[in-house]
């Protein structure tokens, strides 16, 4: 195919591409409420089931309440595994699925899951993504060369 | 969802032992697969260019992670496509970047979610919506996750290594023999 036939077809699939972003964006397409709606209307979901992905600014051991980054609501992981909550460090990102108090804006944890423990668990999945990617990427410039002229890709050597 | 260390590596297994059976899919081919295996994760430009920011500047609501849905990784993998050459090229970098993409949303599937269901109700889009429950086996932060992906690949690689190793003793014949 033609350069300029090819760069009017990638032009195309990137505006749906485009497309595609705008109307997920679009579509809730989560069956829980999010944090924005528990706060903006609090009345309305009180007492509903949320699943939250908070992250930790700091936890109070003594009253088991967790105080949460850039939103005006707490956890309260009273009823969670002690063991559990020790782990939780400020700094963490957690999954909270629990029951939502509108009038006191706590979130009384049934169940929490640890995505990342703190600074050291961010950095490794960065760290390794970054990694992956130019491994990924230099592994296939071992065997493709890019032709800026044609702009598309060609086989090292022979084909 | 699983770093990039894991996507390759599992991409890497996978596309050569598949090459194993289809005769075309040499190294060249099998990266990639590689490639398309961190496709979806093309998301992450949205670390850079926050979807609420192009929302605000468009007044469109935007979100990067239709790029990560089966919609958008068939997208990405045709423009991926095209950017190789001939006709043969373009169909071979189109199925193995989809396939890539595909193996990327499998592996982060069975991921420990506290309501114990996958994450697949925005994979899916524009599907309708579905949770299937998980076996919550990891978490973004699991190190094992890694070392077991560097286990199946190594080993992948060593069967490799051997399947097509000279056989010991072989005579290579010669022209004018």
């Amino acid at each position: 195919m033609e350069r300029r036939y090819r760069i009017a077809v990638v032009c195309l699939l990137l505006f749906t591409t485009v497309g595609v972003c705008v109307q997920y964006g679009q579509t809730d397409r989560w069956s829980y409420p999010s944090a924005d709606a528990i706060l903006t209307e609090p009345g309305t979901y009180d007492g509903a089931t949320v699943f939250l992905f908070p992250q930790v600014e700091e936890i109070d051991r003594d009253t088991k309440l967790i105080t949460v980054e850039d939103v005006p609501y707490r956890v309260d992981v009273g009823a969670i595994d002690p063991t559990l909550v020790e782990t939780i460090k400020p700094g963490a990102s957690i999954q909270v699925y629990g029951t939502y108090d509108g009038d006191s804006r706590v979130v009384t944890a049934e169940t929490v899951v640890i995505d990342m423990g703190g600074l050291a668990d961010r950095l490794y999945v960065y760290v390794m993504s970054v990694l992956g990617g130019l491994l990924a990427a230099g592994w296939f410039l071992r065997y493709w060369r890019v032709n800026w002229r044609e702009l598309r890709f060609e086989p090292r050597g022979d084909q | 969802m699983a770093e990039w260390v894991t996507h390759v590596l599992v991409g890497y297994a996978l596309f050569t032992a598949l090459g194993w059976v289809v005769e075309w899919l040499e190294p060249r081919w099998i990266v990639v697969g590689i490639v398309g295996s961190i496709l979806p994760d093309l998301d992450r430009f949205g670390l850079v260019i926050p979807g609420d920011l192009v929302s605000e500047l468009t007044g469109l609501p935007f979100g990067w992670g239709g790029v990560q849905t089966v919609a958008g990784i068939v997208l990405l993998s045709a423009i991926g496509a095209l950017l190789f050459g001939e006709r043969t090229h373009q169909q071979r970098a189109f199925g193995l970047l989809l396939a890539g993409a595909l193996t990327h949303l499998v592996v982060d599937l069975p991921q420990r979610y506290v309501d114990g269901r996958m994450l697949t109700q925005d994979y899916l889009f524009p599907l309708p919506p579905w949770r299937p429950p998980t076996p919550g086996w990891y978490v973004s932060a699991d190190r094992w996750v890694v070392v077991v992906a560097l286990a199946v690949a190594l080993s992948v690689y060593l069967i490799d290594r051997y399947r097509t190793s000279p056989t010991p003793g072989a005579t290579t014949a010669t022209e004018g023999d």
